[in-house]
C-alpha cells in the first residue's frame, strides 16, 4: 500500500531521510529508531506534509503531497499534543470528520462511534484543555480513524502513557489491525512494539537499517557475536567443553554460570542439550540477553 | 466543503474570547472620538467625523486584519494544529480560500460595527448621522477584503507576519498619505479614503495628516472600488496557490 523508492529528504544541509526503498504491507508495522532517526520525516512524507527531495513516495500508487485522494485512505495520529483546546473531544473529532466530507449528522454519529471505541465516551464532552496524556492519545486516534481509513499512521503513540494505558492502546491497535487496516507505528521504545508486531522497519540517522520480519532481521545479525547465558553449578566443565566448539568465540564465568559469545547461535542452541545429556552436566537456566528487539536494534545500529 | 471550511472558521474566529477585546477597543475608541469631536466644536462636524473615521476606523481595520489574517494559517503553524488541516481530504486551495474569506468577514463585521458605533457617538442626534454611511461601509468592507488578501499572503511568506503587516499599515500607508505623487495607489488605506469620500478637514494639521487627508491627489471611488476588490481577490488567490504548493510545518520542526 505504501511504497518508498529511493526516497530522500533533506532539510537544507541536514539529512532527514536518506535513500529509502521499502514497502509497508498491511497489518501492523513498527517504525523503529532513536530520536532523530527519520521516523517522523517518513510519516510526514507518507501523509504528504513533505515532499521527498529525491525519489518517490506512493500511497496506493498516488503521490501524497497535498493530495486529498490520499488523505481519504490515511488516518494520521501525530506526535504533537496540540489541539483546538477550546473544543471538547467530541467537537474536535466531529469537526475533523466534517473535513472528510460527511454531513453534520453523519459526522456526529461517526465521531460518537469512534470515541466510544477508543474508550473516551464518558469524557468526550469535557474540554480538551483538561485532558490527560492518555486521553489526548485516544482522541488523536479517534480523529485519525473517524473517516474509516485504510491505513493508520501513529507517531510515537505510546509516549507518556502509563503501563495500563499502553496495554489498552496496543489492544486497540490490534483490534484495528484485525479489521485489515495497515498500521504503521513509530517508536523508539523497542519492547513496546515487540509486543505489537514482528514486522519492523528499522531506521538510524535517516537510513533504513533493516526491514521485514524480526526473524529475518535476526538472521542479519547472526554474523555478530550473540551472547547466551547458561546457569550451571559446573561452570568450569561447561566452559571447557564449549571452548572446544568451533562456533564459540569467547566464554566468561558469571555468578550464575557462564556467558558464551557465538556467531552461530542456531548450532549453539542445538549443541547445548546434547552436551548436557552426554556429559551429565546440570543446566539450571538458559537464556540470551540479546534475545529481544532492543538487542537487534543495538546490533544493527552499532554495525 | 468550502462552506464548511468558511463557517467553521467563522465560528472559530468569532468566538467571544477572540472578539470581545476588539469590541471593547472599538467602544473605547468611539468614546475618545466623541470627546475629540467635542473639543473641535468650531469645525464642521462632518469634517471632524471624516477625519476621525479615517484615523480610527480605517486604521483599526488594518490592525484587526493583521491579527486575524495571521490566524488563517500562520497561527495554525505556530500552534502546530496545522497538521490536522493538512492531512484532511480537503483541497488546500479550498481550505485557504474558505478560511481567508471567513477572516475577512469577521474584520468587515467589526469594521461595520465600528462605523455604526462611531456615528452614534460622534454624529448621534445630528442630521448628518446617516449621510455617506453607505460609502463608508463599502470602504470598510472592501478594505477588510483587501487587507485580508495582502496580509494572508504575507503571513504565508514571512515568520514575523504581524509585524510586517503593521509596518505596512502604520508606517508605509501613513507615509504615502502625506506624500505627493502617485505612491498612494499602493495604499489600501488611501483607497478606502477614496471610497468613503469623507469631507477634507479644512484646518489640516496633525489630524488631517494622520487621517490621510493632506494628499491632494485623492483616489476616486471608480478607481478605488475595483482596486480593493482586485487586491483582495489576487491576494487570496495567490495565497491559495502558495499554500497548495509549499510545505507548512511547525517552524521549529522545519528548522
Amino acid at each position: 500500500m505504501i511504497q518508498f523508492e529511493s526516497a530522500s529528504r533533506w532539510y537544507g544541509q541536514v539529512i532527514g531521510m536518506n535513500d529509502i526503498t521499502c514497502t509497508i504491507p498491511s497489518g501492523v508495522t513498527a517504525l523503529l529508531g532513536m530520536n532523530g532517526a527519520g521516523k517522523t520525516t517518513m510519516l510526514r512524507l507518507i501523509t504528504g506534509q513533505l515532499r521527498p527531495t529525491t525519489g518517490t513516495v506512493l500511497v496506493e500508487g498516488m503521490e501524497p503531497f497535498a493530495n486529498p485522494d490520499v488523505y481519504r485512505l490515511l488516518g494520521y495520529c501525530p506526535e504533537i499534543d496540540n489541539f483546538y483546546e477550546h473544543m471538547n473531544g467530541y467537537q474536535f473529532v466531529t469537526h475533523l470528520a466534517r473535513f472528510a466530507g460527511y454531513g453534520a449528522e453523519e459526522a456526529k454519529s461517526r465521531a460518537a462511534t469512534m470515541i466510544e471505541r477508543v474508550g473516551m465516551a464518558d469524557r468526550a464532552h469535557k474540554r480538551i484543555a483538561g485532558y490527560s496524556k492518555g486521553m489526548r492519545q485516544r482522541i488523536k486516534l479517534a480523529q485519525a480513524m473517524v473517516h474509516d481509513p485504510k491505513a493508520i499512521l501513529l507517531d510515537e503513540p505510546l509516549n507518556g502513557l502509563d503501563p495500563v494505558g499502553r496495554r489498552e492502546f496496543m489492544d486497540l491497535l490490534s483490534s484495528f489491525a484485525a479489521e485489515g487496516k495497515t498500521i504503521l507505528v513509530s517508536s523508539h521504545i523497542l519492547f513496546e512494539v515487540e509486543q505489537m508486531t514482528s514486522n519492523i522497519v528499522l531506521m538510524h540517522r535517516g537510513r533504513l537499517l533493516a526491514n521485514g520480519n524480526i526473524r529475518v532481521i535476526r538472521e542479519l545479525i547472526d554474523r555478530f557475536p550473540h551472547r547466551i547465558s547458561i546457569g550451571t553449578s559446573e561452570p568450569d566443565k561447561v566452559a571447557a567443553i564449549l571452548a572446544e566448539q568451533p562456533f564459540t568465540i569467547s566464554i566468561k564465568k558469571t555468578r550464575e554460570g557462564v556467558e558464551v559469545q557465538t556467531r552461530q547461535p542456531d548450532k549453539f542452541y542445538d549443541f547445548v542439550p546434547t552436551m548436557a545429556i552426554e556429559h551429565g552436566l546440570p543446566i539450571s537456566s538458559f537464556s540470551s540477553p540479546d534475545n529481544n528487539l532492543e538487542s537487534v536494534f543495538r546490533y544493527l545500529v552499532t554495525s | 466543503m468550502m462552506s464548511y471550511v468558511y463557517f467553521s472558521t467563522l465560528r472559530d474566529l468569532g468566538r467571544l474570547r477572540r472578539i470581545l477585546p476588539w469590541v471593547l477597543a472599538i467602544l473605547a475608541i468611539a468614546v475618545i472620538a466623541s470627546l475629540t469631536a467635542k473639543q473641535m466644536s468650531g469645525t464642521p462636524i462632518r469634517e471632524v467625523y471624516g477625519s476621525l473615521s479615517s484615523l480610527f476606523i480605517f486604521r483599526l481595520i488594518a490592525l484587526i486584519s493583521s491579527i486575524f489574517s495571521v490566524a488563517v494559517v500562520a497561527q495554525e503553524v505556530e500552534q502546530k494544529t496545522i497538521v490536522y488541516l493538512l492531512t484532511r481530504p480537503v483541497d488546500r486551495r479550498v481550505m485557504l480560500i474558505g478560511r481567508a474569506l471567513a477572516s475577512a468577514t469577521i474584520v468587515a463585521l467589526m469594521g461595520s460595527f465600528a462605523v455604526v458605533l462611531f456615528r452614534v457617538f460622534v454624529l448621534g442626534g445630528t442630521p448628518q448621522m446617516f449621510t455617506g454611511i453607505g460609502s463608508e461601509l463599502l470602504a470598510v468592507n472592501l478594505g477588510a477584503f483587501a487587507y485580508a488578501g495582502l496580509f494572508i499572503f504575507i503571513s504565508l511568506l514571512a515568520n514575523k507576519a504581524t509585524t510586517i503587516c503593521l509596518l505596512y499599515a502604520f508606517g508605509f500607508e501613513t507615509f504615502t498619505g502625506v506624500t505627493p505623487g502617485s505612491l498612494q495607489y499602493s495604499s489600501i488605506f488611501a483607497h478606502m479614503n477614496g471610497i468613503a469620500q469623507h469631507p477634507t478637514l479644512s484646518q489640516g494639521g496633525i489630524l488631517g495628516g494622520l487621517s490621510g487627508q493632506t494628499n491632494n491627489n485623492a483616489i476616486m471611488p471608480g478607481t478605488a472600488i475595483p482596486a480593493l476588490v482586485l487586491i483582495g481577490a489576487i491576494g487570496i488567490f495567490v495565497a491559495s496557490l502558495w499554500f497548495h504548493h509549499f510545505e507548512f510545518l511547525p517552524r521549529e520542526d522545519a528548522e
